[in-house]
């Protein structure tokens, strides 16, 4: 056999597809793709030795109860949902009537709105902008940034920020 | 290695375990959620922390994964499994959680994230305590290197690698083809040989 064979064929062999035949031949003759080879199976080999991280049953069962909590804390409970649309359209007619009786006072005037809301207190907007950021947010953020700064390479690079097509129709090449 | 996967095909049978449990969560039974995460959390946790590397953040994943699997069960049509499509949704957070990251760090935001110091790597022939201190710096520096690889390629590599996963179950979590998944795989690879070599931990007796 003439050629080498490719670092994909290689790890094919490895990986246990049907492309590694011809390297399988290949290494019975050849000491330097040995070596290559045996560079890949070390490498997979140290990896499969980084130890598989802790989780302990009492991790666990904080782990159950905490997601409990989070889903049912953006979730009314179940004998919530009977009792708060009614308690809802009792302090909402509550709250029209208090309106009315204000409005049909005479003298003073009711607070402004805009007065109300200007003292109530702010959500961290930029905070929560930041932790709901989406891709498409995030790719505004990252085009404003190549524009202005023009070093897209660097940017791709470091960023890894093909497209998901872009990026899986390089690999299939 | 590693936790096999093993894969079933899609029951409706209500004496299949999954299948029961998924009747149950169409019909918004409540204690049904626990159940889900009683049964998938461990996996799933583990998983995500190979993917973003903290178990705080980890465990974040895995939270909103559940939480998102159970309010968009109505979109589940059985196509693959619900460990399978689990894995989907917690892949997605977790590299999105990878993606945002990587911005805040090239604009400076966090702080760079650095493999660790150089260590010697010649082992002390006779000392096992300090050789068992050196193999586990070797695969502390694997590991980071493996914590390096872009977001995409550590996601195929951890399914692949960790989870013991087919490529053919890889490509249903990510949506791709699995010749897509092969050469995703196989470029992790290479990245990671890469930077073995570099670090010297592919010298003879290192890996031994």
């Amino acid at each position: 056999m003439n050629s080498h064979p490719s670092d994909d064929e290689l790890l094919a062999l490895i990986d246990g597809g049907a492309k590694g035949d011809r390297a399988r031949e290949h290494l019975s003759s050849c000491a330097r793709c040995g070596e290559r080879h045996a560079e890949f199976e070390a490498t997979l080999a140290l990896a499969g030795r980084v130890p598989e991280p802790e989780w302990t049953a009492l991790q666990g069962e904080a782990f159950v109860q905490s997601t409990h909590r989070r889903l049912w804390s953006s979730r009314p409970s179940p004998d919530r949902r009977v009792w708060q649309p009614a308690l809802g359209g009792a302090l909402l007619t509550g709250a029209v009537a208090a309106v009315l009786v204000l409005l049909m006072m005479p003298g003073d005037s009711p607070p402004a709105l805009a007065q109300t809301q200007a003292t109530a207190p702010l959500v961290d907007t930029e905070l929560a902008a930041e932790e709901e950021l989406g891709d498409e947010q995030l790719m505004e953020m990252i085009e404003t940034y190549l524009v202005e700064t023009a070093s897209a390479d660097e940017l791709l690079l470091e960023l890894d920020e093909l497209s998901d097509d872009e990026y899986y129709a390089l690999l299939e090449e | 290695m590693t936790l096999a996967l093993k894969p079933r095909p899609m029951s409706h049978d209500r004496t299949d375990p999954e299948a029961a449990l998924l009747a149950r969560l169409r019909a918004g039974d409540d204690t049904a959620f626990d159940e889900l995460v009683r049964r998938h959390q461990e996996p799933l946790v583990r998983f995500a922390q190979r993917l973003v590397g903290d178990v705080d953040e980890a465990s974040d994943v895995a939270q909103e994964t559940f939480i998102r699997a159970f309010e968009r069960i109505a979109d589940f049509r059985g196509g693959s499994t619900l460990y399978t499509w689990l894995y989907r949704i917690a892949y997605n957070q977790a590299i999105s959680l990878l993606r945002r990251r990587r911005v805040r760090r090239f604009f400076r935001l966090d702080q760079e994230e650095e493999l660790p110091a150089g260590v010697e790597l010649q082992l002390v022939s006779g000392d096992d305590a300090a050789a068992q201190i050196e193999q586990a710096e070797i695969l502390e520096r694997i590991d980071a290197a493996v914590q390096q690889l872009p977001p995409r390629q550590r996601g195929i590599f951890v399914m692949r690698h960790y989870e013991g996963m087919s490529h053919a179950q890889i490509a249903q979590v990510v949506g791709r083809s699995e010749g897509a998944i092969r050469a995703g795989y196989f470029h992790a690879v290479r990245k990671l040989r890469d930077a073995a070599r570099q670090a010297g931990l592919l010298e003879e007796g290192e890996t031994s």
